[in-house]
């Protein structure tokens, strides 16, 4: 049995809104309407929804009424019993709806931003070749971002959820780093050079983008202005420098260098310059990836071959593993709200999106794809 | 009317150049610990490395991302095996290996990569791709930078055997394109490794 003392996080405890949401759903009215089985099916994905049987056991209550042009959808309040009403026009696009509608719920509920519209973007093989995709969180609206010749991989979307970028392989060595404007669909490049350009992250505000870019001689992290496609060249070491990304305080960027012989995961000032290493604790970190609040981290360690996903507050003090299993994770990723993390697991000839609960280590399977998905990134 | 159509013409170049533009600017600011390079405005840098960018630019254009929604069942059937149609016959189809972690180039690895070299003394018109890859333990993107460590390090081996540094360019796959699929200490040591394509 787990000891929950060791596998929680100070973050959990201190929030009230982590507690379980018992929801009775009255759908027995409109059992057969799409949209209605589909915001369901959504509500489901949350492990601290709690679905009872009877209204008795329940904190909320959600019920249905069809009418000609709508369908109402009621969330009850039941110990206050206010009710939230949702009208919703029939034909439109239920995927959509569902996804809006779930989040809503989810927001008027815990107070805190919903996770359903999350986006996820990953690299995936198409023909032999790796293009870039994005996905809902139930894996049932995938688009196919580029069309390629070569190889594309590692695409990192904004926390706008408007711009994509990733790198693309040139046939003769080298790598350009490519930026997809969600909205009118432009797909250019932003920057080329010999080597490999990686991109980590965007910033906060969407303006800039974070990479590493290697030569075969430095390895360098830049910043890229998007709007004035100006670029700043912060930090460069000849250790190997992966995964840059924001960090949401003190202005600085998070990174993993190989500086110390392992890959260790560092914290590095914009302002001060100052570099400050963050984890000490297993020899193989990488993959950091920030809580919106600041305070905490995901890192990916090595543990006998198997990659465990851990959370650690920047001090190092408050630390847990989140993945207790057999089984490997990559590519962890915090949900908006900081209750859940989005990871990638690797199956034989498939590929599952995970949600991991941080209060109570369940993980709930989103998708599994017949293909091994690379390179998840969630906004 | 032949001004005109100049202006237009200008107007047209200057528009169609916009969207390829690739960033030039150089950095505002360095910081230690490795003394910092310029990133160097294109115009100011050498013949030679000019020619390369522009051949790398020639290639990068903008165009618009697809809009193609894909179903599970057209995914499994895109799941062929990727190659590049070629097989390669010659030393350049051996393979060098290197330990967990590491770039180092190993005694075994410096008697392939001495072959090779004797093969590209011996046919100067042949340019070789390295591409550095590695086995499935670890994270994806720091995989990147390792196989790319290994991919440098066998040209630096071959540059210190006399190889023309131009002839050789490096590329990584870290771990997503393995030999073996396999999840045991054999296949890992084989994945882990640099090989060598004919560049056309």
């Amino acid at each position: 049995m787990l000891n929950s003392i060791v596998y929680s996080l100070t973050i959990e405890i201190s929030n009230p809104n982590l507690r379980p949401f018992k929801l009775y759903v009255d759908d027995k009215k409109v059992k057969n309407i799409e949209l209605v089985n589909l915001l369901v099916r959504y509500l489901k994905f949350m492990p601290n929804m709690v679905f009872v049987d009877g209204i008795d056991e329940a904190d909320y209550g959600l019920s249905f009424e069809k009418k000609v042009e709508t369908v109402n959808i009621f969330l009850t309040f039941l110990k206050t019993q206010e009710v939230v009403t949702f009208e919703v026009k029939k034909n439109e696009d239920n995927i959509n709806t569902a996804i809006k509608l779930a989040d809503l719920i989810f927001e008027k509920i815990t107070q805190t931003n919903g996770i359903f519209s999350t986006n996820l973007v990953f690299s995936m093989n198409w023909n032999g070749v790796r293009q870039i995709f994005l996905s809902d969180i139930s894996g049932k609206k995938i688009r196919k971002l580029t069309d390629n010749l070569t190889d594309s991989v590692a695409p990192k979307i904004s926390p706008q959820r408007n711009l994509v970028v990733y790198t693309r392989y040139f046939k003769t060595g080298g790598t350009s780093l490519r930026l997809i404007d969600l909205k009118n669909l432009d797909d250019i490049p932003i920057y080329s050079s010999k080597g490999l350009n990686v991109a980590g992250s965007f910033s906060e505000d969407g303006t800039k983008i974070y990479f590493t870019s290697y030569d075969g001689k430095i390895s360098k992290i830049f910043i890229y202005d998007i709007n004035k496609k100006s670029l700043e060249s912060v930090y460069s070491s000849r250790s190997r420098l992966a995964s840059p990304v924001k960090t949401y305080k003190n202005n600085s960027i998070a990174f993993v260098s190989d500086e110390y012989g392992s890959p260790q995961i560092f914290l590095f000032s914009l302002e001060n310059k100052k570099i400050k290493r963050l984890t000490y604790k297993h020899n193989y970190s990488t993959s950091p990836s920030f809580a919106p609040t600041g305070t905490h981290f995901l890192y990916v360690a090595m543990v006998s071959g198997i990659n465990k996903i851990y959370a650690s507050s920047i001090d190092g003090a408050d630390f847990a593993l989140l993945t207790p299993i057999e089984k490997s994770f990559e590519d962890p990723h915090w949900s908006r709200n900081e209750r859940f993390i989005f990871a990638l697991s690797k199956e034989s000839n498939s590929s599952s999106v995970y949600l991991i609960d941080i209060s109570t280590l369940r993980y709930t399977k989103l998708f599994t794809l017949p293909a091994i998905m690379s390179y998840l990134y969630i906004e | 009317m032949r001004k005109i159509l100049l202006s237009l013409c200008v107007v047209f170049l200057l528009t169609a150049c916009a969207k390829q533009k690739v960033v030039s600017q150089p950095p505002q600011a360095e910081v230690k610990p490795v003394p910092q390079e310029q990133v160097v405005p294109k115009d100011q840098k050498g013949a030679d490395q000019k020619d390369k960018e522009s051949q790398i630019q020639q290639k990068e254009e903008a165009k618009k991302a697809s809009v193609e929604e894909v179903t599970p069942t057209m995914i499994a059937k895109a799941q062929t095996t990727a190659t590049d149609g070629s097989k390669e016959v010659s030393v350049l189809a051996k393979k060098i290996h290197f330990d967990f972690d590491k770039y180092d180039i190993k005694k075994e690895a410096a008697d392939v990569l001495k072959e090779i070299a004797d093969y590209l003394k011996a046919n100067p018109d042949v340019r070789v791709l390295i591409e550095g890859h590695c086995d499935e333990r670890g994270t994806r993107e720091y995989n990147l930078q390792l196989g790319m460590r290994r991919a440098e390090s066998a040209k630096k081996y071959l540059v210190d055997l006399g190889i023309d540094e131009k002839r050789l360019e490096t590329i990584s796959y870290g771990k997503d394109k393995p030999l073996i699929d396999e999840h045991n200490e054999e296949a890992w040591a084989k994945n882990r490794r640099c090989e060598f394509k004919r560049i056309k």
